[in-house]
């Protein structure tokens, strides 16, 4: 991706004409408000921040456009989404879902209703761990799940085509392909990385900061998995011990492998044809 | 509704001429006239319009729909087909008929409006289905010669099948011989029973033993797959259930639906509007409104307290033990009506999961059989064709 994505409030779109955008809202008629034809034209998806909002306007307008769903509580919400089915006859929709309390559910649920999956990630400790195998065993090997569940299916493409896609891009955290403005209108890294003052070139931040992680003697320094996940798992806490996260890494590599390997195998029994 | 297509099911009368046991539908003498089947369409298409829709099929039924004649349908395929034109709308339809009143008089509306098919149902054994002063036997001589009439006219006869328990008893092989190798049909489907309208004797047996219902639907699920699937015989849900577990596009049946209240709502003679046929016919608490009585048939949807007890019925499940199961994007907790007809509440999941699940299990291996079949054959005939070559080299 060459372009910048900026994540913005839908009303501030004037100051972004012309760039890729992630235009949020909570209320979908400040979408039909704020964003002309043209401007559609540059979106690259709508992310609606409350799964109860009335979704009604989006079943007649802006036909294709890409949408996330934000799920903020799982446990509560994720029932709510059988309300929303109605917006994949409109639109590719993709739920965005927090590694808190339930959202194993809010998976299986959301995946089970057609709908893409986001996994909002952070340094999960060993509760989340265990659901997240749960979660990836049920995305590998559930004739079931016909829908991606990231970050997941975008790291095992990366793994089967050996591509050195990291993390960052995946969970739409690199700061030299996204940004994130606030609803003051001020320009910030984006995602978990927001919260940070950093004056440097924000380009270069992950640069930076995967030499900082693979310091001698760290443990990112001999992993396996550094090359797609670029200390993903060392922010915000350098400190955090990834042998569960490698554990899952390993699934999908392994699994990546697997398919790799059937198919050449696959595909030299063809030669014979 | 959703999308560019939505269904309705019409019951253009209430009126039946058979006298089944089990029927639950409460029956009148009602029927549809051409000037209230426009006023409803104008409701309908303006609807569609409000959630541009653009294409509706009408899945024509009763009572039994042959009790108007053949001509007041192609005075209503006219009539609508005119009414859609105008505002750039599609309209499909399909008949479900006992077959009782079936004439080749029938013929020509038959080819055009409904596209040359039919869908009419029987049981094997037939315990229940009769005409008024006769029995079972009558109803089957006279459902089998009109059945043979049409397909020799070569109309494509579809046939939903209701197992009872004489079915259980007689079993699957004999089942499947009878429709396939006797009747010669070929595409048919199998319907769950259950205990609709008031209780009385012969439906105090419904819903069937699960277990007993359930190795009656896996050794049939079987005959076909061995039998039946390589000769082009459909039996849903098997069909598409194969269809599905093998990452094809698949239809499965409604009562499989995220939510039936997106995707289909009934209609009666009268106008009464509510979820599907099986809910029009029996359960006026549950009618959403009467479409010749609101100004717009949108805010009698939106504003149907009844309808919104259907769309939250889901969300209501899902707080239970369905979400835990390994089949929910394939069910969501089943069928609303026949969860109402065994426990008095819609919601509840479904009292045929356990049938369901199994069948699913089921039907989950054999495509994961075939698939492996598949991929021997071809590897087989890979190496044979690497033989040879290495032989004329």
């Amino acid at each position: 991706m060459n372009e910048v994505v900026y994540n913005i409030p839908a009303c501030r779109i004037g100051a972004y004409q012309g760039h890729p955008l992630i235009a949020r809202s909570s209320d979908p008629s400040e979408w039909i408000r704020c964003l002309s034809d043209d401007t559609l034209d540059h979106v690259v998806y709508l992310q609606l921040l409350s799964i109860s909002a009335d979704l009604d306007p989006l079943m007649h307008w802006g036909e294709g456009v890409p949408l996330e769903l934000v799920v903020q509580d799982p446990t509560a919400e994720f029932p709510l989404l059988y309300d929303c089915t109605n917006l994949l006859d409109r639109h590719p929709v993709r739920v965005s879902i927090p590694l808190t309390p339930g959202f194993g559910q809010a998976v299986k649920l959301a995946v089970s209703l057609q709908f893409g999956v986001q996994l909002r990630v952070t340094q999960p400790d060993s509760l989340p761990v265990d659901e997240l195998r749960n979660i990836l065993h049920f995305y590998l090997h559930h004739s079931t799940a016909s829908q991606p569940i990231d970050f997941f299916h975008s790291l095992f493409f990366a793994f089967h085509d050996e591509e050195p896609m990291t993390l960052w891009e995946i969970q739409e955290e690199d700061p030299a392909c996204f940004r994130f403005v606030d609803d003051q209108g001020r320009e910030h890294l984006p995602g978990r990385l927001a919260r940070m003052d950093f004056a440097g070139d924000k380009a270069l931040f992950i640069e930076e900061f995967k030499k900082v992680v693979r310091a001698p003697e760290s443990e990112c320094s001999d992993c396996a998995f550094f090359q797609n996940c670029a200390g993903y798992f060392k922010w915000p806490n350098p400190h955090y011990r990834c042998d569960g996260i490698k554990s899952l890494l390993r699934m999908l590599r392994d699994a990546a492998s697997e398919l790799r390997s059937d198919l050449e195998r696959y595909d030299k029994q063809n030669a014979g044809d | 509704m959703t999308g560019d297509h939505f269904s309705i099911i019409l019951l253009s009368t209430l009126k039946c001429n058979a006298d089944c046991d089990y029927c639950f539908e409460n029956k009148t003498s009602d029927r549809l006239t051409i000037e209230r089947l426009e006023m409803m369409m104008e409701k309908v298409l303006d609807y569609m319009e409000e959630q541009q829709t653009t294409a509706l099929t009408i899945h024509w039924q009763g009572g039994e729909a042959m009790l108007l004649p053949s001509s007041w349908y192609q005075q209503a395929y006219e009539r609508i087909g005119k009414l859609a034109d105008a505002r750039s709308k599609r309209v499909f339809h399909g008949l479900q008929t006992n077959m009782l009143l079936y004439h080749e008089r029938w013929n020509p509306v038959i080819a055009g409006m409904f596209e040359n098919s039919v869908s009419t149902s029987v049981d094997f054994p037939n315990l229940h289905r009769k005409v008024l002063g006769r029995g079972p036997d009558d109803y089957n001589d006279i459902w089998y010669r009109k059945v043979r009439q049409a397909r020799d006219a070569g109309i494509d006869v579809k046939v939903i099948s209701v197992p009872n328990q004489g079915t259980l008893d007689i079993g699957a092989e004999r089942f499947y011989s009878h429709f396939v190798d006797k009747l010669d049909i070929t595409d048919f489907q199998i319907n769950t029973p259950f205990p609709g309208g008031d209780a009385n004797a012969d439906t105090s047996g419904i819903p069937l033993d699960v277990d007993r219902l359930t190795r009656f639907y896996l050794e049939l699920a079987d005959l076909w797959l061995e039998r039946g699937y390589d000769r082009g015989v459909k039996i849903g849900p098997f069909d598409e259930l194969l269809k599905s577990f093998s990452h094809e596009e698949a239809c499965l049946p409604c009562i499989w639906a995220d939510n039936c209240a997106n995707h289909i709502l009934a209609i009666d003679a009268r106008g009464y509007v509510a979820q599907c046929d099986c809910w029009v016919t029996s359960y006026p608490e549950y009618f959403f409104g009467n479409i010749f009585e609101c100004d717009s048939f949108s805010e009698l949807l939106q504003n149907s307290k009844a309808r919104r007890d259907f769309q939250a019925r889901p969300i209501t499940l899902m707080q239970r033990d369905c979400i835990e199961c390994d089949y929910l994007s394939l069910c969501h907790g089943g069928c609303p009506v026949r969860t109402y007809t065994v426990g008095g509440s819609m919601f509840e999941k479904d009292p045929y999961c356990h049938l369901y699940k199994s069948l699913f299990k089921h039907m989950e291996e054999a495509a994961a059989q075939r698939a492996r079949e598949t991929v021997t054959q071809r590897g087989a005939a890979a190496c044979v064709c690497i033989q040879q070559q290495a032989r004329l080299s």
